[in-house]
């Protein structure tokens, strides 16, 4: 990732962790608003929540991050993190052998802890990715985390067109065969 | 990673080519057979196209769902060492458990607080213990105790509380049909609780009567303190949205912005006003609380029949609701702790700090009272931290940056908390050695978010610098600033508003040509849009161009700062950019210029504060000063005459800025030589100055140097000598024994000290002034001239004319370099030459020089009165020595007849004077 600011590795490090603290408290906020607005099991809207903050926090100039790419890096990562706790949550109830009456139905119970173990490999797998390829991991999250187009992830990351293709390309056939083992 | 390129390597030549070749060249290309089939089965999973992609992260969202806490934990299950009895309730952000434990032999039951949310990441987990400690130890009888807290390995995070038998606060206080002042008694006792914890850094975030309970035996119980943010955000949110009575969420609570003690204040408000009026209270709304008793309230609710309850509520009641439940937080109490003050002021019949300043209020609660004593240190650091918090506000921190100014607000709060000295003392620590105690610490702070440092350390030094600690302050800010571009960049707005402050600092320790670098690089990276803090930047530079006296640059760098304000449309910033530009203008000698300025920013004060605001007086105290350097002391000195009257009604007593028009009276008073006056002035301010500042501040300096030359010029030199050499120490103290800096002090104790009698020893500290102008890195060429002007008055006063001689050369020889000196040495450097040659008996010498004099000082309207009247009686003198009676009867006549209407004239006026009155001794040729 570009970073522009000069100095040591280590408070670059720590600056960015307190920038991405921020979003995502701040996705965790608007996440749960949007969920107690709508009945409980229905969607939650993960890529319009991401271009709102964008929007909010780029009409407020505050927005450190300088430019939409950094922005948009921390925000699928505060998704990437909201999924997998989520899916632990849910893994962790079920662990607890208690789990008798719940607001599912059986089929969607199945399909509820599928969805959990199928989220945290893919965590897993996605740190895989990420240590031998950083960019095409980064890619395959804008796409799948915060919902942006192709087109957008160019853009985003001032990068051709064409690689952002085939980083796609590579990290989803990737992903999908580590999954699959 | 070696093996993921070569996957990729591979797998990216293998699709460009046809499905039929592709078998054969992995063949050729891959000997690994386990690297061939994991890109064999990547084909497959590239030509079944993205079914785990298909709608994104949303889907995965969906399909995981939420859960229920209770339904997955029956009774029975167990919780660390807990064994769950029955759910009590359920919130949006957890469920609360009745549950069990045996501890020590005896069956413990507890309330237990299960979070819906598992903590999973260390961090989050690290967070959670920290706030949990810091719960554990808020101990006070009025606060239901945290026993104990945890996460359990697989992640779910609890807290067990004291489980209090008691009915909600309202609820007791309707069926025991409490009447007012029980009611009162009771919600003060909930505010001391509330105080206690805001002192121990933690804020309750979600009063409302079903958290406040009273027990059987009347004694009040908080429940749930700092709970919500033990919880995290996203739940916190959710209780707002979902779970409890938004009416008793702050505005500032609903919005997402900044948590204080201030929203605790507001929850405050609403539970009292429910307390005593049946109704909830809406913040904003104008109404007076005693207004909205309707009448058909239920039995017991209202403390007693309606128009008693209205009655007793109008005046002090209603105004103290209001201030608790003002929709902006820094209008509020800053703390539960002084609403409780508040109402019990009231209860005594004392006046309440809620109602609007009115003197007429005032004086009739004050009648027969004594002034309140020393605040207490925790009222005192509360205080503060209040006045911090507004700052913050103003600041206009960012909602999203709630986070970071919290952790601010912590810190300060563990700052003030260490500050409590660890020996008795008498009074509240002094806030200078607060803030350097927290710099260090901030300092020592290596895992500080770099940001919430830099901001905090920005604040922590203009606290410093606006105390007169300006050389800490500078080694604290150039730490601040180097850390800053270096964690944050060097175009960050908060590296930037480091840099301001750094600046500000180099300027006020006198390094001007540091400052100006500094500004300048910060305006060139200040970015378009921060206009706000681009004009701040140009008025600095308009301030540095003033003391750099580039005028041409202060001008235009202010008249730009003072454009970007108006177009930002902001009040404060136009206010702020007016006076800024009405000192450059005075500094820069426009005075017509400072006077239309000053005049648009009088008009808009009291547009908007009306006539009898103090920043009304502070205007009314700049345009004192253009008026008396225009000359116009009558104007002058009504102008700081409608500054003072203003301070009388506005100010508290002793207030910083009486002391600051006080300065300006002196001036006044100064110039019309009505020393006796500006000296009571000169003192009464520096006694205001010291207990607002303490004795270190630039201030009491200037206050006490005013004194000692008030003294020097009365010709009280015992005096003069004690005042100017405290003056010279401090400036010691704070520049260092050889600073250029400290000379002009230094110059003035030897004045001082020469006419007590010790001339020589006078003459050396003159001297050694003069040693240090002259050895600055850019000397103040007309300053050196000046000193050098004291040395020649000390050989006249002796009588040890030819003395002055060598020190005339010098000054002759300075104003030829300065080229264009200012007006202060129109006809001056001949008048003084003039007088060492009359004493020499040089007349003939003399007279032309005089002449010179005398001329250049009728043009000048504004000359010293004292400089004419030498003048004039100097050539009345050696006319008369020539010879030329007549006209040194002219002279004579001229020169008696002012000193005469002179005010205070000095001994040596006199003297000389007396000298011509004499019957005229006939001197030879």
């Amino acid at each position: 990732m570009s970073d522009t600011r000069d100095g040591s590795e280590q408070s670059a490090a720590q600056s960015t962790d307190a920038l991405f603290a921020d979003v995502y408290a701040q996705l965790k906020v608007m996440a749960a608003r949007q969920l107690a607005r709508t009945p409980r099991g229905s969607t939650l809207e993960t890529t319009a929540l991401v271009h709102e903050l964008y929007l909010r926090m780029s009409a407020h100039q505050e927005l450190h991050f300088g430019h939409r790419a950094r922005f948009f890096g921390y925000a699928a990562r505060a998704m990437r993190h909201l999924l997998a706790d989520r899916a632990r949550d849910r893994l962790r109830l079920r662990a607890g052998g208690e789990w008798q009456r719940i607001t599912l139905t059986g089929s969607d119970e199945q399909l509820a802890i599928d969805s959990a173990e199928q989220a945290i490999a893919l965590d897993a797998a996605l740190q895989r990715l990420e240590a031998g390829d950083a960019r095409a991991a980064r890619v395959i999250e804008l796409y799948y985390f915060a919902g942006l187009t192709a087109e957008q992830i160019a853009e985003t990351l001032d990068l051709a067109r064409s690689t952002i293709d085939r980083d796609c390309r590579f990290a989803r056939a990737f992903l999908q065969t580590e999954l699959g083992d | 990673m070696q093996t993921l390129q070569s996957l990729r390597e591979l797998f990216e030549a293998t699709i460009e080519l046809p499905a039929a070749a592709r078998a054969a060249f992995l063949e050729g290309h891959c000997p690994d057979a386990a690297l061939r089939e994991r890109v064999e089965r990547m084909l497959i999973a590239d030509l079944g196209g993205d079914a785990l992609f298909t709608g994104g992260a949303r889907v995965a969202v969906d399909a995981i769902g939420d859960d229920d806490v209770a339904a997955a934990l029956p009774p029975g299950s167990h919780i660390g060492p807990f064994e769950l009895v029955a759910v009590l309730g359920e919130g949006g952000s957890s469920t609360v458990f009745q549950a069990r434990r045996a501890f020590e032999g005896v069956e413990q039951q507890v309330a237990l607080k299960v979070l819906r949310r598992g903590l999973y990441s260390p961090e989050a987990q690290r967070q959670f213990r920290r706030e949990r400690q810091a719960l554990a130890q808020l101990r006070h009888p009025g606060i239901a105790r945290l026993i104990e807290g945890g996460v359990t390995p697989d992640g779910l995070a609890y807290i067990a509380l004291d489980l209090v038998d008691g009915k909600p606060i309202v609820e007791y206080a309707r069926e025991r049909r409490l009447d007012l002042r029980a009611r009162l008694a009771l919600f003060v006792q909930v505010c001391r609780a509330v105080e206690a914890a805001h002192r121990a850094l933690i804020v309750h975030r979600d009063l409302k009567p079903s958290n406040v309970l009273v027990t059987e035996d009347g004694q009040v119980k908080l429940l749930d303190f700092g709970i919500a943010k033990l919880l995290d955000s996203d739940d916190e949110t959710r209780t707002g949205m979902a779970a409890f009575t938004p009416a008793y969420a702050a505005p500032e609570q609903r919005f997402g912005g900044l948590v204080t003690t201030a929203t605790d204040v507001y929850a405050l408000g609403i539970l009292l006003g429910e307390l005593v009026t049946g109704q909830r209270l809406t913040g904003g709304s104008g109404r007076t609380p005693s207004s909205q008793i309707t009448g058909h309230e239920g039995p017991g609710v209202l403390p007693a029949p309606p128009p008693l309850t209205r009655r007793a509520l109008r005046g002090d009641l209603d105004n103290i609701l209001l201030k608790a439940i003002e929709l902006e937080p820094e209008r509020r109490y800053a703390s539960a702790g002084a609403l409780a003050d508040d109402i019990e002021r009231m209860r005594e019949g004392r006046p309440v700090a809620a109602h609007p300043p009115s003197r007429l209020y005032r004086a009739g609660k004050f009648a027969g009272r004594h002034r309140v004593g020393i605040a207490a240190t925790a009222t005192f650091a509360l205080g503060i931290l209040a006045a911090l918090g507004v700052a913050l506000w103003q600041g206009h921190i960012a909602r999203h940056e709630a986070t970071r100014a919290n952790a601010m607000r912590d810190f300060m709060f563990s700052a003030f908390a260490e500050a409590e000295p660890s020996v008795p003392r008498e009074g509240p620590p002094r806030i200078t050695e607060v803030v350097a105690q927290a710099i260090t610490k901030v300092r020592a702070d290596a895992g500080m978010n770099p940001e919430v440092r830099t901001e905090l350390l920005t604040q922590l030094g203009a606290v410093l610098r606006a105390r007169g600690r300006i050389a800490d302050a500078q080694q604290a800010m150039q730490w601040n600033y180097d850390q800053a571009r270096r964690d944050l960049g060097s175009s960050d707005p908060l590296t930037l508003a480091a840099g301001r402050e750094l600046a500000r600092c180099l300027m006020l320790s006198g390094d001007y040509g540091g400052s100006r670098q500094l500004v300048d690089a910060l305006i060139a990276k200040v970015p378009a849009a921060k206009p706000a803090m681009h004009a701040q930047l140009l008025l600095d530079s308009a301030e540095l161009a003033t003391k750099q006296r580039d005028e041409v640059r202060a001008v235009r760098d202010g008249d730009d700062g003072l454009r970007l304000a108006r177009a930002s449309g902001d009040d404060d910033q136009i206010a702020y950019a007016l006076s800024t530009m009405g000192n450059v203008q005075l500094s820069a000698n426009d005075l017509a210029g400072a006077a239309r300025t000053y005049q648009e920013l009088l008009e808009r004060h009291e547009r908007r504060h009306g006539t009898q605001h103090v920043k009304v007086a502070t205007v009314h105290a700049a345009l004192s000063r253009v008026w008396r350097r225009a000359g116009d002391l009558d104007a002058a000195e009504r102008e700081i005459h409608a500054a003072l009257d203003i301070d009388a009604g506005a100010l508290p007593k002793d207030d910083w800025r009486h002391a600051n028009h006080l300065n300006a009276l002196t001036m006044v008073l100064r110039a019309k030589r009505e020393y006796a006056g500006a000296l009571d002035a000169a003192q009464e301010s520096l006694r205001i100055d010291r207990i607002a500042f303490g004795n270190e501040h630039p201030e009491v300096a200037n206050d006490l140097r005013n004194v000692g030359m008030l003294h020097a010029a009365l010709e009280n030199y015992p005096a003069a000598v004690a005042t100017t050499r405290e003056t010279l120490d401090l400036a010691v103290a704070r520049y260092g024994p050889e600073n250029p800096e400290t000379a002009f002090d230094r110059a003035n104790y030897g004045v001082a000290l020469a006419h007590s009698g010790e001339w020589s020893a006078g003459e050396a500290e003159v001297r050694h002034a003069i040693a240090l102008l002259e050895g600055a890195q850019k000397p103040d060429l007309e300053e050196v001239a000046s000193t050098y002007e004291k040395l020649v008055r000390l050989a006249l006063d002796q009588g040890k004319a030819g003395a002055a001689l060598p020190s005339l050369d010098r000054i002759d020889a300075l104003l030829i370099r300065i080229g264009k000196p200012g007006m202060y040495w129109d006809g001056r450097s001949q008048l003084l030459r003039g007088a060492t040659l009359g004493a020499l008996n040089d007349s003939q010498q003399a007279l032309p020089l005089l002449r010179d004099a005398d001329a250049a000082l009728r043009k000048f309207k504004d000359a010293d009165p004292q400089l004419r009247i030498e003048t004039s009686l100097l050539l009345a003198k050696a006319a008369q020595a020539t010879g030329d009676s007549a006209a040194a009867k002219t002279y004579a006549d001229d020169g008696l007849a002012r000193l005469a209407a002179l005010r205070n004239p000095p001994q040596s006026l006199l003297r000389l004077g007396a000298e011509l009155q004499a019957p005229a001794t006939p001197e030879k040729p």
